[in-house]
């Protein structure tokens, strides 16, 4: 049938030099998909799906706890990435939001009856909106600036949140009831009230948000995003709106993050101050950096090495303090070799091991070597 | 050493750079000993609590554009005065903490209010 073999829709030079051996088939040329290209996605997603169903039943619940948290904080780091790796700012206020996040959800939770998925919904256009207000009079700032001055925006936040506490089913704005003895959990989905469930939730919920984020990258904001990146001057010569387009990354960000946290309020059910440090912002950026800010599986082994090596050195024994250890070694590593973190470097080294190797043997073999 | 931001223009004057940028980085060293052991009275000798406070020590440096040490200098009096006169006002004293940041947050916005495109480079 077709001889010419499969040609990618873009690939329009070769076709003049091909079109008389396709011979007199005048048809519309048809963008054909190439078989290639479906190999990755339709892995991934095999993947995503052997996880989703396995994964409850092979490990433990301690384990899938922490796979849920894998699940919920990849979401964070994705948002993070976006910001780091596509647009070029370097945001170190994502702990709070996540925070915020997970108030707003928590104090709708005990407030409301909304089903779960409209609270997520709800607690992501919120931060949404307070994420773009933060970052509105951040944008004329860059690199060390825009920093510093999340990180600042951080600390107000956690001061905040640390004063007035998280809900707790009390009532009023605030929704916390400092003498109430017996504190109700903050309730889950209806659908998802086991933990292995709520890790099947949770999964679904970061697939959704996911193909949110790839899609925006696709599109037209993904290439304004690319431009801006490369050179915000450039960017603006070429008429693309850099204010516009950094906002909506901003609330992009901001609106998967705060999803996230609606997320860890129904995951952790009980939450204070402490579960959101600044120290976490900071961390969230070591890790982003090392796993790989620029792609999207960065942001998966991001958010393993964030809350899965934590919950299996809790399990071993080993006190979590050494992450922070490692996470500082890391980035210093990453920033220094191998700027685009571990996704990408891991199978560069792999594959120069592997030469290595191959060198090894074709020098041991005798009828390579002249004879000694 | 304020010229020590751009480093290759800097070494090609003549400027010993590595130098300059060692001896930065011992007088920093030096300051933040002697603070840390005039602070052991006043902050609980914790991990967390003492990155927390280097973190509220930036804003008074952001305060000074990184690069104005008289004004570094103000900037840290005043916050420290604002964050101990509001101890004895009750509503606002939980929230005192949250002076540096808000102090460091007006002055970053107000100070780059003309400033519009950003410009790529390593450092600022």
């Amino acid at each position: 049938m077709e001889s010419a073999g499969v040609k990618t829709a873009d690939d329009t030079t070769a076709n003049e030099g091909t079109a008389p051996e396709v011979g007199s088939r005048q048809s519309p040329r048809r963008p054909r998909i190439e078989p290639r290209s479906l190999v990755r996605p339709v892995v991934i997603a095999a993947l995503v799906l052997l996880a989703l169903l396995l994964i409850p039943s092979i490990f433990s619940l301690y384990y899938v706890d922490a796979w849920t948290q894998v699940a919920i904080y990849s979401i964070v780091t994705l948002g993070l990435g976006l910001l780091v790796g596509r647009v070029g700012m370097v945001s170190l206020g994502q702990g709070a939001v996540l925070a915020l996040g997970a108030w707003v959800a928590a104090r709708l939770l005990f407030a409301t009856g909304l089903p779960y998925p409209l609270v997520l919904l709800f607690a992501g256009l919120i931060t949404m909106v307070l994420g773009t207000l933060v970052g509105l009079p951040a944008l004329r700032l860059s690199g060390l600036y825009l920093a510093l001055i999340t990180l600042m925006l951080a600390g107000a936040i956690t001061v905040v949140l640390t004063t007035i506490n998280f809900p707790n089913g009390g009532s009023g704005f605030t929704g916390y009831d400092g003498s109430t003895v017996h504190i109700p959990p903050i309730r889950r989905p209806s659908v998802a009230t086991t933990d292995p469930a709520f890790f099947r939730y949770s999964m679904i919920v970061a697939i959704v948000m996911f193909v949110l984020v790839f899609f925006h990258i696709r599109g037209r904001p993904g290439r304004a995003w690319a431009a801006i990146r490369q050179s915000e001057s450039a960017a603006l010569a070429a008429g693309i709106n850099t204010t516009f387009y950094k906002l909506w990354a901003f609330a992009l960000a901001s609106f998967v993050t705060g999803v996230a946290g609606g997320l860890v309020a129904g995951s952790f059910r009980y939450l204070n101050s402490l579960t959101f440090t600044t120290q976490d912002s900071i961390t969230l950026l070591a890790v982003v950096l090392m796993g790989g800010a620029y792609s999207m599986t960065g942001a998966v082994i991001a958010a393993f090495l964030l809350k899965f090596l934590q919950a299996l050195l809790n399990d071993w024994g080993v006190s979590p303090d050494w992450l922070t250890i490692l996470f500082g070694i890391g980035v210093l590593q990453v920033l220094t070799t191998a700027p685009r973190g571990i996704v990408e470097q891991f199978p560069k080294d792999m594959a120069r091991l592997g030469r290595l190797i191959a060198g090894l043997f074709r020098r041991r073999t005798p009828a390579a070597e002249p004879a000694e | 050493m304020p010229a020590a931001s751009d480093r290759e223009i800097t070494a090609s004057l003549g400027v010993p750079v590595r130098r300059v940028t060692a001896a930065a980085w011992f007088g920093c060293g030096c300051l933040a000993g002697v603070a840390g052991v005039l602070l052991s009275d006043l902050v609980a000798l914790d991990a967390t609590a003492l990155t927390f406070l280097v973190i509220s020590t930036l804003a008074a440096t952001l305060v000074g554009r990184l690069r104005s040490i008289p004004i570094t200098f103000a900037a840290a009096i005043v916050i420290g005065v604002i964050t101990a006169e509001l101890t004895p006002i009750s509503s606002l004293s939980t929230y005192r903490d949250m002076t540096p940041f808000v102090v460091a947050a007006i002055a970053l916005l107000f100070l780059s209010r003309r400033r519009v495109i950003s410009v790529g480079r390593q450092g600022v």
